[in-house]
C-alpha cells in the first residue's frame, strides 16, 4: 500500500495504518533528530513527542502525498526547540553511538566532522540533512522548511561555504 | 571522496536505538487515547452544554435535511456527528441499515464516576461511516445489557475482549451465539445498579456506552429464572432460544453465560415459583421443544450458576 492510502486510512482513525507509516520512516527521523541533539535519549524523546503531534493532529494535512515532509518538518522543529532550550555541549561519551561502522576515519576526524557541522546555523544544518543525506530534492526541503526555493538555495550555499572553511583542514 | 559524502556516512552510521520501536508505539497510543478524548470533548459535551431548545432545533435539521446535515459535516469538527439515543422502555434504537460491518474494536475507559465502553464498527480495511442498525436493551437478574447489532458479518473484537478488572461498573462481557449469519450480539453485565446512556457518533462509526452507578435504583427482588441446562457456546443453546422466542412466543427469552462461561437459554424470569412452574407445565405440552428444563432462584446481583 502506498503512503497515500496509509495517510487516507489513519486520517479516519486507522492506527494500524499509522504504525505502517512510522515503520518506514521512524529510522529516518531518529537520524535527523540525533543530528540536531547529538544526544540519544533527547533524540528518542524528540521522535515520541513528534510522533504522537502527528497522529493527533493528522486530519490538518491537507494532502496526503506530504505526508513525510510534514512529519520531517515536526520532528526538525521540535529538535531545534530543544536544542535551543538546553544548549548542550556534545560530550565525547555521545560519540560511541555513530562511530560504529566508520572506520575508514578516525575519532578525531569525526569529531571535526561533527564540529563542522555545528558550525552551521539550523537552516543550513536542514538543508544539508535534507539535500545529502536523506537525498531530496530542493523543492522538497523548501516544503519541509516552508521557505522559497530561492531561500533554500542561499542556505545551501551558505552552508556549502561554512562547510568547505570548516573541512578544509580534515580532508579537502 | 568529498567531506560531504564522509559526512552521510557518518549519519547513516547513526546507530538507531532498539527502544526506537516501542517508543513510537507508545507515541501512538497515546496518541489514539487523546484522539478518543478529545472527540468525546468536541462533540457529545459541548452538545451536552448548550441549551435544550438549541439541540432540538439542531436535531431537528439534522435528521430531516441532508442539506443541513451535509453543510454540518463541512464545519470543523463538524465531521464527527454524535447522537445521544433515548431508551423507551429498556430498549435503545440507533444506526442505520447497513450491510457486511465488522465489529472491529471494544474498548473501555474508567473515569471518576461513570464508565464507558466504545464499540468501533469498520466497513472492510476501514472506519465504516455510520453503525450498523442495533438494539441496546437493558437486562436484570443479572444487571446488564444485549447489545444486537444487524448488517455485520464479522465480529473480531471477539477475539480480544478488553481487560475489565479494574473496572467498578462493568463486570463481564461476553459473545452471544446468534443464528442469523448477519447479525452478532454480546452481552456486558455490571457488578451494580446502572444508568446507561448511549450515544451513536458518525465519521467513524462509533457505539458509545456510558454507565454511571444508579444510586437511587429501588432493590430488586430475587427472581424464579425458567431456564435449560448449562451448554458450551454453540448452535444448541442457540435453538434452544429461537424456539422459546419464536415457537413458544417468550418475549424475554434470552441467552445468559453462567458462572461456569457455559450458556443457557432463560424463558424467563417469574416473581414466584409458582408462575414459573405454571409456565413450566404449559412448555411441556409442546412437542418440538424437547430441552430439559428447570427452575432456579437467582438474587438479583449474581452470576447464575451452572446446572448440568
Amino acid at each position: 500500500m502506498d503512503t497515500r492510502e496509509l495517510v487516507h486510512k489513519a486520517q479516519k482513525g486507522d492506527a494500524s495504518a499509522f504504525e505502517e507509516l512510522m515503520k518506514a520512516c521512524q529510522e529516518k527521523l531518529y537520524r535527523i533528530a540525533y543530528s540536531y541533539l547529538k544526544n540519544r535519549d533527547d533524540a528518542l524523546d524528540i521522535v515520541s513527542e513528534s510522533v504522537y503531534r502527528a497522529y493527533v493532529n493528522l486530519r490538518t494535512l491537507k494532502n496526503p502525498e506530504y505526508f513525510n515532509t510534514w512529519i520531517i518538518r515536526i520532528v526538525i522543529n521540535q529538535a531545534i526547540n530543544l536544542k535551543n532550550k538546553n544548549q548542550k555541549v556534545i560530550l565525547t561519551e555521545d560519540m560511541h553511538f555513530i562511530t560504529g561502522k566508520v572506520d575508514r576515519l578516525t575519532t578525531d576526524e569525526i569529531m571535526d566532522l561533527h564540529a563542522a557541522m555545528d558550525m552551521l546555523d539550523d537552516n543550513q544544518k536542514a538543508v544539508i540533512i535534507l539535500k545529502y543525506f536523506e537525498d531530496l530534492t530542493i523543492t522538497q526541503v523548501a516544503e519541509i522548511m516552508n521557505r522559497p526555493v530561492g531561500t533554500v538555495k542561499t542556505y545551501l550555499h551558505g552552508a556549502l561555504k561554512n562547510l568547505r572553511l570548516e573541512l578544509k583542514e580534515v580532508l579537502l | 571522496m568529498s567531506g560531504i559524502e564522509e559526512m552521510k556516512t557518518i549519519y547513516d552510521d547513526i546507530t538507531i536505538p532498539k527502544e526506537l520501536d516501542s517508543m513510537v508505539k507508545n507515541a501512538i497510543k497515546r496518541g489514539r487515547i487523546t484522539m478518543k478524548n478529545k472527540k468525546r470533548n468536541s462533540g457529545y459535551f459541548k452538545i451536552f452544554g448548550s441549551i435544550a431548545a438549541a439541540l432540538l432545533i439542531f436535531a431537528f435539521a439534522l435528521n430531516t435535511s441532508p442539506a443541513f446535515a451535509n453543510s454540518v459535516k463541512q464545519l470543523p469538527g463538524g465531521d464527527t456527528i454524535v447522537r445521544l439515543l433515548t431508551f423507551v422502555g429498556d430498549t435503545a434504537v440507533g444506526g442505520e441499515i447497513t450491510d457486511g460491518q465488522d465489529i472491529k474494536d471494544i474498548g473501555v475507559e474508567k473515569q471518576e464516576d461513570y464508565e464507558t465502553l466504545t464499540v468501533e464498527l469498520y466497513q472492510g480495511m476501514e472506519a465504516a461511516a455510520i453503525a450498523g442498525h442495533f438494539t441496546i436493551t437493558h437486562k436484570t437478574h443479572p444487571h446488564s445489557i444485549e447489545v444486537g447489532l444487524a448488517g455485520v458479518r464479522a465480529f473480531s473484537a471477539a477475539e480480544d475482549f478488553p481487560d475489565l478488572s479494574d473496572m467498578k461498573l462493568f463486570d463481564n462481557i461476553y459473545r452471544l451465539v446468534t443464528l442469523d449469519d448477519s447479525a452478532h450480539r454480546f452481552v456486558v453485565t455490571f457488578k451494580k445498579p446502572v444508568v446507561v446512556e448511549v450515544s451513536e457518533q458518525e465519521n467513524p462509526a462509533r457505539m458509545i456506552i456510558t454507565v454511571r452507578e444508579d444510586k437511587d435504583a429501588e432493590p430488586l427482588v430475587p427472581m424464579y429464572s425458567l431456564r435449560t441446562v448449562s451448554m458450551p457456546f454453540g448452535e444448541s443453546v442457540g435453538v434452544a432460544e429461537n424456539i422459546l422466542k419464536f415457537e413458544l412466543g417468550s418475549a424475554n427469552a434470552r441467552l445468559v453465560q453462567d458462572a461456569t462461561d457455559l450458556y443457557f437459554a432463560e424463558e424467563g424470569l417469574y416473581p414466584t415459583l409458582a408462575e414459573a412452574e405454571a409456565r413450566l407445565a404449559e412448555l411441556k405440552q409442546y412437542e418440538h421443544f424437547t430441552f430439559e428444563m428447570h427452575i432456579e432462584k437467582r438474587e438479583p446481583g449474581t452470576v447464575p450458576g451452572s446446572i448440568e
